[in-house]
């Protein structure tokens, strides 16, 4: 009998000790070997944890425990059909909803860092005032000039005379007003010529 | 040391690309290391109005450790040497440090000492720079005393960052003088280095009219070399004959050369006129390609603008992480680069343009006008977009 033949069984299977002479077979148990401390460990860890899983199910008092936490510490949540059927939807809409979030999330992004950020914002705010202050000065001023000749003709109540009247038509102001009343007239009289013919 | 991805440079490139990074993927909090020496970061552009008395030297600067994004390391030190074919870069202190991936956006270098006498000359109180957070109230300061002569505004003819900044400052200080009263007794001179005043033909059209409108002289080819402060006399070389200038001042703002920073012009990952050689399109390097460059420091044919630095970030970004993934580099930058011509007090044209120096405005209308709304952009909008947008990796 050869040593081929004897290596083979009836079947034509290949016996135990050719299957361990193969040296890709060989390689791997001495891999397995070396790994064998490092398995039985999690082996032993595994056992541990089904052990705790196992006495914690048979722990209704710890069990109740847990779950009256949980129910405290989350939100109060119904699982109902609907919900689930809004979930669904939702997670059907999401890449559309995360492309629009996208865009949006930059946006608040600095909106709240600029809301944080008291440097710009008192930069913006003396700018804005920089810009305003012009107009207000004007305002004030032209508030000013209202309320001294308001002022001026209530403590000045004498009737104006005919000397009074001539006098003051001399005053460049007072020709100023005439003089544009004068245009005024002219050109409003025009149109209205036109608007007839 | 290592990290996944080393950042040298935390100026507007450097911590732009850190916040988007972390921003689009959050696992590499603690996996992103900022090099950057300095204890201050400043928004330049404001520059401009501060040297034109406009805008404090105070809102331009804030504690560089504020900007920091949350979840990237600050590593204060500078960089010493660059070894990429080790993936590693060694720091002044002597400290290595080892990445899988490298960001390169350490600016540019302002080359003072290639004046000479400009030390002096700005201390002597008729000189300015818009150029440097130390020197940029000398400008106001000298021109606030300027009464009348002449008023030099100079450009080299090396790269600089934003390259409209020279003649910015001039448009502002010839307004200022007509406010005070003593434009008539003044001469107004923009002395450059380049061969024009703008490259993108649309905005020099504006520009060339202004310069004509409100009688403004220009020299090209010529390059300022040397200050006589005493003399108060600007020395320039004409870069067509090689012969020394002497122009005389009573006031004067200098643009100082510039040149990529030295820790980089002597490394290999410099091209031969010592920037970092990246992609135009994709920003990765040429020769390593877990290298990628931004901003000022690279050979990017386009304007060096905090506005640049805005469109190359999200590209960076994007193809950075491809590479992290192994996927092909799909962003593709256009050299969009912006510049706000401030025009006078009140009055901006705001140039956009791409590679090719091809116009490429936002708005719709002209942007080749001068407009009061640009200005209030540039001055009231622009800082708040970069320390709560930009710098927050969010636009």
């Amino acid at each position: 009998m050869t040593a081929e033949r004897a290596s083979r069984t009836t079947n034509d299977a290949p016996t135990l000790e050719a299957v361990l002479a193969d040296p890709a077979v060989e390689r791997a148990l001495v891999d397995l070997l070396h790994d064998l401390p490092e398995w039985a460990a999690r082996l032993k860890a595994l056992g541990n944890l089904l052990a705790f899983a196992e006495h914690l199910l048979a722990d209704r008092e710890s069990l109740t425990y847990l779950l009256s936490g949980l129910k405290e510490d989350w939100p109060p949540v119904t699982l109902d059909r609907e919900t689930l059927a809004a979930l669904l939807r939702l997670l059907d809409k999401a890449p559309r909803l995360v492309a629009l979030l996208d865009k949006i999330e930059p946006m608040v992004e600095f909106a709240v860092a600029l809301a944080e950020d008291q440097e710009s914002q008192r930069y913006l705010c003396e700018s804005v005032q920089s810009y305003v202050a012009p107009f207000k000065e004007k305002a004030a001023e032209a508030k000013a000039l209202v309320d001294a000749i308001r002022r001026r003709a209530q403590e000045d109540r004498t009737p104006v005379g005919v000397f009074g009247l001539m006098k003051l038509l001399k005053e460049p102001v007072v020709q100023e007003l005439l003089i544009t009343l004068r245009a005024a007239a002219s050109v409003l009289g025009e149109r209205k010529g036109h608007g007839r013919s | 040391m290592r990290f996944k991805i080393v950042i040298v440079g935390g100026g507007t490139g450097g911590i732009t690309v850190a916040a988007q990074l972390l921003r689009r993927w959050r696992a590499l909090s603690g996996e992103i290391a900022i090099i950057e020496p300095s204890e201050k970061h400043y928004y330049q552009p404001l520059w401009t109005l501060v040297g034109a008395g406009i805008t404090p030297l105070s809102v331009t600067v804030r504690e560089e450790e504020r900007v920091i994004p949350p979840g990237a390391v600050w590593i204060r030190d500078a960089v010493e040497l660059f070894l990429p074919g080790e993936n590693r870069i060694v720091l002044k202190s002597g400290e290595s440090i080892a990445y899988d991936w490298l960001v390169v956006a350490a600016g540019i270098q302002l080359d003072w000492d290639k004046i000479d006498g400009i030390r002096e000359a700005l201390e002597s109180g008729t000189v300015g720079s818009n150029y440097a957070f130390d020197t940029v109230e000398k400008t106001w300061n000298a021109l606030k005393r300027f009464e009348g002569g002449m008023a030099l505004f100079t450009a080299p003819n090396t790269p600089v960052k934003c390259g409209g900044a020279p003649q910015k400052i001039m448009y502002l200080a010839e307004d200022s003088m007509r406010r005070k009263g003593v434009r008539a007794k003044a001469t107004v001179r923009f002395v450059s280095g380049g061969t024009m005043i703008f490259s993108v033909p649309k905005f020099a059209a504006t520009l060339n009219r202004i310069v004509r409108e409100r009688n403004i002289e220009t020299h090209f080819r010529h390059n300022l070399v040397a200050l006589d402060p005493v003399k108060q006399e600007a020395i320039f070389e004409n870069l067509e004959s090689g012969d020394r200038v002497r122009m005389p001042y009573d006031f004067l703002h200098v643009v100082p050369p510039q040149s990529a920073p030295d820790f980089i012009k002597e490394s290999p990952l410099a091209d031969a006129a010592g920037w970092v050689d990246v992609d135009m399109h994709t920003l990765q390097h040429k020769r390593y390609p877990n290298v990628f460059g931004i901003g000022d420091n690279t050979n990017l044919p386009t304007a060096r603008t905090g506005a640049a630095i805005r469109k190359q970030a999200p590209v960076l970004v994007h193809n950075l992480l491809a590479a992290i993934r192994g996927e092909p580099l799909s962003a593709r930058y256009n050299g969009y680069a912006s510049c706000p011509l401030v025009t006078g007090y009140g009055r901006l044209m705001l140039a956009e343009f791409v590679y090719g120096d091809v116009p490429s405005e936002t708005f719709p209308f002209d942007q080749a006008k001068e407009r009061f709304s640009m200005y209030v952009l540039k001055k009231e909008l622009l800082p708040i977009i970069y320390w709560d947008g930009m710098l927050k990796g969010v636009m």
